[in-house]
């Protein structure tokens, strides 16, 4: 099969393959083939990377791998270049509820010029309330929600206007 | 007098698996309340027997005073204990209680009433000689109001709910121009949380530290302490870090605290276990914040360092027995700190997060307690308070007891959604936290030393190699491992 991308929330995105060197299994990260072993060991693994070896947890949730190692939990996600290339992905036209929760205050309106840190909308979640705010600058093309109105996580809350010249640098000015 | 026989425990989660521990220690029969959520948790499991509630939403259940009664007369349970939250501090409740026969496991409805309002306990504590921060003597109305009273006392000042708790509702003011903004923000937070918007303004005292002491009164006048907690690790003004005792604390402190405390139980006629929260300046100038008449989210520490139970003394206060020691033999022990496992993202200003709970591993061992209520495969919904566990840990010196606390929130292994522990973690290894610079702005203070490094390039290596064989995307028909804890559809 093709290789995949594993990206490493608060890291970097590395390619990944598994390998056969002899009788070993190796990973093959980032073109570089390096023996490797996941084996059972107490109530988690044990990994076996080139001469390093870790005690680890891990939780495979569909694409998403979830590996406590080093005294904390780390987040990977594994991406096949194929479908992503079928599929968008996330974006800073649009923001989303970050957690379920009730509109507070809309501070915008479509049409507005909106810069990057201002302050969009005020949401309350478990009683406290958070800022939702825009993401990039640009014009709000339209606010998804009013006042009082409840959301559930990830629902759509404002979308900014895509930009005109989308040159791929982002370089508006 | 005797202990009831049988006893319903009116909450949810690890403090209903904790509550119902210390029944079964007694040999007293427990029973769970629950609803649908909850359906799977740890304390429908620990309880002898439980009753679901059902109400319009999963907290509106677990509030409903007549369905707790209801469920009492069903299983003949004789006593509740409310825990904390949702009906503790209801003195309504405490009364339907009573009128059905049923004894409530904590202080009577009047003392419940009288520290229950901001502004008629600060009034109370006056009264006894507790010291109180300058402040608007009642509620405000208005924001031109809040700021000509903040002009008066002296900027900078915290704007607080009449009714609140927990930190909702309030917000601090450097400034005139700040006051008005602050004043409707709190406002409209309190309306919301706690359905009365009244406010009211005090002087806000700079790096302050939040120091509480516990008290435990029976019926028959013996009142004593137990020492204070250092809870000035909070973020969002809500407590994730406390230990006992305070590292700030002296000797002569401590006892002034003590007989500050006791004064103010006397007061209002105290019974049960209850906690006296203090502001402390730098200085160790204390003040009187409020009295929360219930068992408190941070009472293990107590526990660890008195080796006192504090839920089997409300339980026997409630069955009117004395208490079975005076002040001179509350002993003090090491040191305890307990650190609160929330399902958060310290990174990304402590958003709640849900999710999961794919795995679950708690550490265990020689001085380390972990409170909890969870089930692995549970999902951390955002229909109750996202605490996951309370992890706390005991040792001789304050010393050990951080590097017991650090070694043991590394081994906390919760996967699948978000929590704090790395944060924590951080938190007990931060040389101010060792010295013991605590006060309530240590988060924003090292904010940066606080933030999750980045991996090592090993580290790094590490982990995809860790997911390149842990997740089914990839070819296995070489070195397979053994099966993985994969839960989840996944396609290929």
């Amino acid at each position: 099969m093709a290789a995949c991308e594993i990206a490493l929330e608060g890291g970097g995105t590395h390619t990944a393959t598994l390998a056969q060197l002899g009788a070993r299994t190796a990973v093959r990260l980032d073109g570089v083939d390096r023996p490797a072993a996941l084996t059972r060991a107490g109530d988690g693994y044990e990994l076996r990377l080139e001469d390093r070896v870790e005690r680890v947890w891990v939780a495979v949730i569909g694409d998403v791998v979830h590996v406590h190692a080093f005294g904390r939990a780390w987040t990977l996600t594994v991406i096949d270049p194929v479908e992503r290339a079928r599929g968008g992905g996330p974006s800073e036209e649009l923001a989303t509820a970050p957690m379920p929760g009730a509109v507070i205050a809309v501070a915008v309106s479509a049409g507005d010029a909106v810069a990057q840190g201002q302050r969009l909308l005020v949401i309350e979640s478990m009683k406290m309330q958070n800022e939702i705010v825009a993401a990039r600058d640009g014009v709000v093309e339209r606010v998804h929600v009013e006042v009082g109105e409840t959301f559930d996580r990830g629902a759509p809350l404002v979308a900014l206007a895509p930009l005109a010249d989308d040159d791929g640098d982002g370089d508006e000015d | 007098m005797s202990l009831p026989q049988k006893v319903l425990v009116a909450n949810r989660g690890e403090i209903a698996v904790r509550i119902v521990a210390t029944l079964r220690r007694l040999g007293i029969a427990s029973v769970a309340v629950y609803h649908a959520e909850d359906a799977g948790g740890r304390a429908v499991r620990e309880a002898d027997e439980a009753v679901q509630l059902f109400g319009e939403t999963p907290v509106g259940a677990y509030l409903d005073g007549a369905a707790i009664v209801a469920a009492c007369e069903a299983t003949g349970a004789t006593a509740v204990h409310p825990g904390f939250g949702f009906l503790s501090e209801n003195a309504d409740f405490a009364e339907r209680l009573a009128a059905a026969g049923i004894v409530f496991v904590g202080p009577p409805p009047a003392a419940i009433r009288a520290m229950g309002d901001k502004i008629e306990s600060k009034r109370i504590a006056q009264e006894a000689g507790v010291p109180t921060l300058p402040g608007s003597d009642g509620a405000v109305e208005t924001a031109a109001e809040a700021t000509a009273i903040a002009a008066e006392i002296g900027f900078p000042v915290l704007l607080k709910a009449s009714a609140g708790g927990g930190g909702k509702g309030m917000r601090i003011a450097r400034d005139a121009a700040d006051c008005a903004e602050a004043f409707e923000r709190a406002s409209s937070e309190a309306l919301a949380s706690f359905g009365d918007g009244r406010v009211f303004v005090e002087r806000y005292i700079e790096r302050p530290r939040h120091i509480e002491v516990q008290v435990l009164a029976d019926g028959h006048g013996a009142v004593v302490h137990l020492g204070e907690r250092e809870c000035s690790i909070q973020r969002r003004y809500q407590k994730v870090v406390e230990e006992c005792p305070s590292p700030f604390v002296d000797a002569a402190t401590r006892a002034e605290m003590g007989r500050t405390a006791i004064a103010l139980a006397r007061a209002v006629d105290y019974r049960s276990a209850g906690t006296v929260e203090l502001i402390v300046d730098e200085q160790r100038r204390f003040y009187f914040l409020e009295m929360n008449t219930r068992l408190q989210v941070e009472h293990p520490v107590t526990e660890l360092v008195t080796g006192i139970d504090i839920v089997e003394q409300q339980l026997r206060v409630a069955a009117g027995e004395p208490l079975a020691f005076d002040q001179q033999q509350v002993r003090f022990d090491g040191h305890a700190i307990e650190c609160r496992v929330y399902a958060e993202d310290a990174d990304a200003g402590f958003v709640p997060a849900t999710g999961p709970l794919a795995l679950v591993r708690f550490p265990a061992g020689e001085g380390i307690r972990v409170d909890h209520g969870v089930v692995e495969g549970q999902e951390v919904s955002s229909a109750f308070d996202p605490m996951i566990a309370k992890l706390a840990v005991h040792a001789p010196t304050r010393a050990e007891a951080i590097a017991r606390g650090r070694a043991a929130l590394r081994e906390t292994v919760l996967l699948g959604t978000i929590t704090n522990t790395a944060f924590l973690e951080r938190v007990l290894a931060q040389p101010a936290f060792a010295a013991g610079e605590t006060h309530t702005g240590f988060i924003d203070e090292h904010a940066a030393a606080l933030r999750s490094p980045a991996p090592s390039a090993e580290q790094e290596r590490c982990l995809a190699a860790a997911a390149a064989l842990a997740s089914p995307r990839f070819d296995r028909r070489h070195a397979v491992p053994e099966p993985l804890a994969a839960i989840g559809a996944w396609s290929s």
